[in-house]
């Protein structure tokens, strides 16, 4: 029944004089003429809000519309979705640090959705034949993309959505930086990442590999050349310790270059016990590689494990492997043995010293409070630092450890060429993760179409802002529609305050099947299956759809002013009254999801 | 998992039986109930008010907004006039019509109670519905009897609280050995829809209490009307069970079987239910401690009854 009509059935009488009054009293109208919407001042209005879990998602993942879409089962849907603010599903429903968990409103009521995992599934439902839809059409700007690692592939891959000729450039013979190079096969799988890499060059990217700038190819020549230009190098010079004794020392190795080693299919001969020092993903990583590589393995760290910058997740799992972690612990000097190999290392204890400018402890050492540790190879992973030789003659400021940026990710720099250049991921000031590297990607992408356009960045980032503002929406760039045909206010954020938790029926997490750590360390091989289809539709069926409407009816049901109207038969969700809306509230109060707001009038 | 609110979904989008345009207050909760009550009743009923907020804001002469007939009648005397509604119907022969007796709490546990003494005695086929909204709203927010202890109204103001505690009108309805008597609340509207729906089955008298917000007598948000009443269930000042009927071989070995129909999301104190209104802000925590202890206790015998019932297999 429309609104209109409603208020046009009202019966209403007028009695002229008493004897319009039966005599028996029988009332034959109603009270439709009465519109009790003049009561109201705040009124009900549908609007969409952003859940914790993409507000939490630094690339700003509309999880929860993918999660709408593979509830029913509409896989391939749920992957074009996915990929509308997350290029690279199956690769960071690998390795991504979950940041959308820790806020996912379901752990109020019992635990976190299990995200990545569902990401992974979904990542894997689709990833190989695909071809992508609307791509824009050619804009005649040309994009050069230096490093393929996860930063550079994301600018990429939006920059070519909005119609940019992208070349990628990187000095090494495959794709992936990071991806390839430095986090191990047994985590993330060389197919994965060669897959999402043929996704690109599906839509258009073009790929010049084994090309290094600044030996190669000079950054003149890509400036002069190109309209605009991401520098996306990321951080791959290993700090050394400060341990004059270690120069020309065989046994000693950067993680990083382990990694890399065996990334590149090498076994290096390690001897049966290495010390790794560091508290990093690199440490974590090298150790977990050694001990595949049969060696016994120690972890010195100079601070306490909580201070770890490394995953929880993958200490707990290195542990489980038989990694031995040595907290507040720190090398004084190497001893050598004549033949140039390694006798011991002696260490020293440490204890948490006065904050520093970060707010952490500075570890401060025992005094007299050294040991020794035997060791046939040291690995230092104690931080890697940008190599910024090839950009010596454009950087403004050449002390800087890392490219500085402005807030849309364009350099300030002393350039020649008519390129405006660009820089994200560890390369530039962005946290070292995959998912911020990503997002920086995509931020960048934009900020480049809005110069090609003429537009302010920063105005159009607010417009397109991700709930209260970490990450920014490229679908909402591109004005594609989302899930639910509704308006939606993007920047508000549904907390746990907002969700009405006597709704939802508690129901047990993913539980997690991993190979046991004695069996995972004896190979390379990935130790965690993919998520049966079964698997992941229950889990996604726990998904509470934080501020979305999933058309529930309570609102239908539990107004007392019969004010709310349903549509879901002719197209989606329902409408409002506002002739007899009284603004009472109940609707918003009772939506399980704060779907409604309440607002002035 | 949602926990869905299950009423069938072609009622829900059906016509409605009842319009807007009422004068009832934002977020009362009356209204909520009888949208859903009528939902399972049908257009087959008629329904008996006596004086009570529900009969004014429907509708006085010459309107009403219920799309059923309706009977205004004196304070005392709903159940009188519904027992005469259902004999005319009977020597009619109309069997399929309901006839409904909607009364405020005022109207069934202090003025009604005679007439609805009478016709429970008489069991007579009608269903007598209390909405409970624990005080004579419609006239200025009196203590009635089915007013609970520590409430402030303006007959009970501050320094001199309700201090009885509330009527048991269940146990009352109980006594005269009535075929169905049962409580629901609008906060658990797939429940309150059922019971309905059972009592129109079933012939001679039926009671349903029903828990009904009033903002501006409870003194609470208008928004957070369905959230009190559910509190009232978590905290079991407010247990939702029903209690039926099982007609013996013989006259006087009828059965009464008890079934606890709502088990709460989650249990909460009873100080989680009366600090959510303003009506109980006064109360000592003497007071407060009292009504824990008859709410367990209530809570406990309840139980037990249920549990008697299964085990003897009824
Ligand atoms: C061991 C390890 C494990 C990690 N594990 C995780 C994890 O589990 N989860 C997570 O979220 N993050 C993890 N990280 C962090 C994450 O990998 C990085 O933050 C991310 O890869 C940075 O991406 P990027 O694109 O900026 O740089 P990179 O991935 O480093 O890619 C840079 C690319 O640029 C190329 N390049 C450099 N200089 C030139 C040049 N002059 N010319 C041409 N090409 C050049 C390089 O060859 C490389 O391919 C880990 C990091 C390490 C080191
Ligand atoms: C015989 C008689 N006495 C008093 C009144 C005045 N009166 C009308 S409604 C009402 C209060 C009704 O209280 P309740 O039954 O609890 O219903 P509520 O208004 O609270 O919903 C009173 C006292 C009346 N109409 N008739
Ligand atoms: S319950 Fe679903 S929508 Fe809400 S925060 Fe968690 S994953 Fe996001
Ligand atoms: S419940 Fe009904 S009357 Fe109250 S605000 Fe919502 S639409 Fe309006
Ligand atoms: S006074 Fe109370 S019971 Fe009466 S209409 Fe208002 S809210 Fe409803
Ligand atoms: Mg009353």
């Amino acid at each position: 029944m429309s609104v209109k009509k409603r208020s046009e059935m009202a019966v209403r009488y007028e009695f002229k004089s008493y004897r319009d009054i039966t005599p028996m009293h029988v009332s034959t109208g109603n009270m439709l003429y009465n519109k009790t919407g003049s009561w109201r001042f705040i009124k009900p209005v549908y609007e969409d809000k952003t859940p914790a879990c993409q507000n939490a998602c630094p690339a700003g993942n509309d999880i929860e519309g993918w999660l709408k879409l593979l509830g029913k089962r509409e896989f391939e849907k749920a992957y074009w979705h996915l990929k509308r603010e997350e290029p690279f599903p199956a690769i960071l429903g690998r390795v991504c640090f979950r940041f959308c968990e820790t806020a996912c409103n379901r752990a109020g009521l019992d635990s976190s959705i299990g995200i990545r995992e569902l990401e992974r599934f979904i990542g894997d439902q689709a990833i190989s034949g695909a071809s992508y839809p609307d791509v824009l059409p050619d804009n005649g700007k040309r994009l050069a993309v230096i490093g393929s690692g996860p930063a550079g592939m994301s600018a990429a891959y939006f920059a070519r959505y909005l119609g940019f000729a992208v070349t990628i450039f990187d000095k090494e013979d495959l794709p992936g930086g990071i991806l390839r190079l430095g986090i191990p096969a047994y985590r993330l799988p060389r197919e994965v990442v060669a897959a999402e890499f043929d996704g690109l060059v599906r839509m258009g990217v073009e790929m010049k590999l084994h090309t290094e700038i600044g030996r190669d190819i000079s950054m003149e020549d890509i400036v002069s050349t190109f309209d605009y230009v991401f520098l996306a190098t990321g951080a791959h010079q290993s700090l050394s310790l400060d341990m004059a004794e270690s120069s020309g020392c065989g046994r000693i190795m950067s993680g990083l270059s382990l990694l890399q080693r065996v990334a590149r299919g090498e076994s290096p001969e390690l001897g049966q016990r290495v010390v790794v020092i560091g508290g990093g993903n690199t440490a974590v990583d090298a150790a977990r590689t050694a001990i595949r590589l049969g060696s016994q393995v120690t972890v010195l760290y100079r601070r306490s494990e909580s201070e770890m910058p490394a995953h929880p997740e993958d200490v707990r799992e290195a542990c489980e492997e038989g990694v031995v972690f040595r907290f507040l612990a720190a090398p004084e000097h190497i001893c050598l043995l004549p033949d140039a190999t390694i006798e011991k290392l002696v260490c020293c204890e440490m204890t948490p010293g006065p904050l520093d400018a970060t707010g952490r402890c500075t570890p401060v050492r025992k005094e007299g409070m050294t040991f020794d540790v035997p060791a046939d190879t040291l690995v230092t992973a104690i931080g890697e630092a940008p190599a910024l030789d090839y950009l010596q003659s454009f950087m403004l400021n050449t002390a800087s450890s890392f490219i500085e940026t402005q807030a849309d990710l364009s350099v300030a720099c002393r350039l020649p060429g008519k390129a405006k250049v660009f820089a994200g991921g560890d390369a530039g000031q962005t946290p070292r993760t995959v998912v911020h590297a990503v997002a920086s990607g995509k931020r960048a992408a934009i900020a480049m179409d809005c110069d090609r356009k003429g537009l302010d960045a920063a105005n159009v980032f607010q417009q397109i802002q991700v709930g209260d503002g970490s990450a920014i929406s490229f679908s909402r760039y591109m004005s594609w529609l989302p899930v639910n045909p509704v308006p939606r206010n993007d920047q508000c954020v549904v907390d746990r305050r907002k969700i009405v938790y006597d709704y939802f029926i508690k129901a047990p997490g993913l539980r997690k099947v991993i190979q046991p750590g004695e069996l995972r360390k004896t190979a390379f091989t990935p130790y965690q299956p993919s998520l049966t289809p079964d698997e992941a539709l229950t889990e996604a069926a726990r998904c509470m759809h934080c501020g979305r409407c999933t058309e529930c009816d309570n609102c239908l049901i539990f107004c007392p002013d019969v004010s709310i109207l349903d549509q879901t038969r002719d197209s989606f969700g329902y409408a409002i009254d506002y002739d007899y809306c009284k603004g009472c509230g109940i609707c918003f109060a009772e939506c399980p999801r704060n779907a409604i707001s309440m607002i002035e009038e | 998992m949602q926990r869905k609110i299950a009423i069938p979904r072609e009622l829900l989008v059906d016509e409605e039986l009842m319009l807007p345009g009422m004068t009832s207050c934002q977020g009362c909760a009356a209204p909520i109930s009888m949208k859903i009550a009528l939902k399972a009743l049908g257009n087959r009923t008629v329904i008996v008010f006596p004086a009570c907020c529900f009969c004014v804001f429907q509708g006085g002469y010459p309107y009403s907004n219920l799309k059923v007939p309706v009977i205004h009648c004196p304070f005392e005397t709903s159940a009188v006039v519904a027992s005469g509604a259902a004999a005319a119907l009977d020597v009619r022969g109309e069997k399929d019509t309901t006839v409904m007796v909607w009364a405020g709490d005022g109207g069934t546990f202090d003025i009604g109670i005679q007439a609805l003494s009478g016709a429970a005695e008489r069991n007579d086929n009608i269903l007598f519905v209390c909405y409970d909204n624990e005080a004579y709203m419609n006239t200025g927010i009196q203590r009635s009897s089915a007013t609970p202890m520590g409430a402030w109204t303006t007959t009970t103001p501050a320094g001199s609280l309700k201090s009885e505690p509330k009527k048991d009108i269940e146990q009352i309805m109980l006594a005269h050995h009535i075929a169905y008597m049962a409580t629901a609340s609008p906060a658990y509207p797939d429940d309150l829809y059922r019971k309905f729906q059972k009592a129109r089955q079933i012939t001679g008298m039926k009671f349903i209490h029903l828990l009904s917000a009033c903002p501006p007598g409870w003194r609470i948000d208008p928004a957070d009307s369905v959230r009190t009443m559910r509190l009232a269930t978590q905290s079991r000042v407010f247990p939702i069970y029903e209690v039926t009927k099982q007609t013996g071989a013989a006259p006087g070995e009828d059965t009464w079987e008890y079934d606890i129909t709502v088990i709460p999301e989650k249990e909460v104190p009873v100080s989680d239910y009366l600090k959510s209104q303003g009506r109980f802000r006064l109360m000592t925590d003497d007071m407060v401690m009292k009504i824990q202890k008859q709410a367990d206790r209530k809570w406990r015998d309840l139980v037990e009854k249920r549990d008697a019932t299964r085990l003897s297999g009824v």
